[in-house]
């Protein structure tokens, strides 16, 4: 694109080129074309090129704008034209850059909540950039969603596609509430693989308490999903049992009769009390007790 | 062009008033102080105390700026007087 302006002036080219020359003004493409001199300059020169010729007799005028001017003036012909364009091409730029929506597909279908809790904590949302998604670790987690066997996260257009495949089974069996305490004690351990933590280890926890929420918080906005994960939780429990004797084959009865697993036993402690007809075992059992939700 | 220069200079020769010739596409020519006559044939210039004359058809001033001249056109010969 040259800035070279084509000037006509009505005189001889001699006495013009003179002028020119005199005044240090670069001159191109000089030709005589009947009693027109014609010539190029620079954009810059025009002005001066106009102040040198000023008397009338020269009747000097611009021909032909220089490529630059013409394209300028164009354009601010045209503003309208432009800035619809302008405004089409950022549009189209930012609609490839950003991420208008999120779409959960395949037979894990039913975790989409919590899919979409998992994308938005890993960086990505609607009106969001694409690449604010950490996706190795996003992918990483939604595997972890119970009977999730395949991840997939794909940018189409402006459409975030996250296509999950879930075991079949699942799908009907997932339990879409939180985890609740069906008994009191303190809680010893908690796992939340899915969903938010309602309490800490160490607490006292009572039967009918929220241990993990179904759902995640996402800056300000909390965002529905499932709760999977499970929880110990350290019970006493004192039980009495009726038997002839206090032989150790009665104890062993007694203890029997509570249905406990033996590895869940911290500590048992019993006493004997003499009874009409026989002995009262009263035992006193502190164990562990497993919950858990949405857990294959 | 860098070579002729240097040989020219080493040989004493004053390039600022050179002319350099391209038959049938143009002439360059340093050192013009004006242009004394112009036509599509005949390009005549004062060069120093020489007076030059490009001959040829078609002829036309292709740049002019600070004594140095590009003629371009169908240039056929020159002639110093």
């Amino acid at each position: 694109m040259t800035d070279l302006a084509q000037i006509s002036v009505i005189s001889s080219a001699e006495p013009a080129l003179k002028k020119l020359q005199k005044s240090k003004i670069p001159v191109y493409n000089c030709k005589k074309q009947g009693a027109e001199f014609i010539f190029c300059v620079k954009d810059k020169d025009i002005k001066k090129v106009f102040a040198i010729f000023a008397k009338p007799c020269y009747n000097v005028g611009v021909r032909r704008k220089s490529t630059k001017n013409r394209f300028l003036s164009g354009l601010l012909m045209r503003i309208g034209l432009v800035a619809g364009a302008l405004v089409f091409a950022v549009s189209a730029y930012l609609s490839g850059f950003l991420v208008l929506k999120i779409e959960v597909t395949g037979s894990g279908g039913y975790l989409k909540d919590a899919v979409r809790g998992i994308i938005a904590e890993e960086g990505a949302g609607e009106w969001k950039p694409f690449s604010a998604l950490d996706k190795p670790v996003a992918s990483g987690r939604i595997l972890s969603l119970p009977g999730v066997t395949f991840c997939n996260i794909q940018k189409r257009g402006s459409v975030l596609v996250v296509r999950v495949e879930a075991e079949p089974a699942l799908g009907n069996g997932v339990v879409p509430r939180p985890l609740v305490a069906d008994v009191s004690g303190t809680l010893r351990k908690i796992t939340a693989i899915c969903g938010t933590a309602a309490a800490e280890e160490g607490a006292p926890v009572k039967e009918g308490d929220v241990l993990i929420y179904a759902g995640v918080q996402s800056g300000e906005k909390w965002v529905e999903g499932i709760a999977a994960g499970f929880a110990w939780i350290e019970c006493k429990k004192t039980c009495e049992y009726f038997a002839a004797d206090g032989s150790e084959n009665s104890i062993r009865e007694a203890y029997a009769s509570l249905n406990l697993q033996a590895e869940n036993i911290i500590s048992k402690t019993h006493s004997l009390q003499s009874e009409e007809g026989g002995v009262r075992i009263i035992m006193e059992i502190v164990y562990l007790h497993k919950i858990s939700i949405n857990l294959t | 062009m860098k070579l002729l220069e240097q040989l020219l200079a080493e040989y004493g020769a004053d390039v600022t008033k050179s002319i350099t010739l391209v038959p049938g596409f143009c002439c360059f020519i340093c050192g013009v102080k004006t242009i004394t006559s112009f036509s599509p044939e005949n390009i005549t210039v004062a060069a120093g105390k020489l007076k030059v004359t490009v001959l040829g058809a078609g002829m036309e001033v292709g740049s002019y700026f600070e004594g140095d001249l590009m003629v371009k056109g169908d240039v056929r010969g020159i002639t110093i007087d």
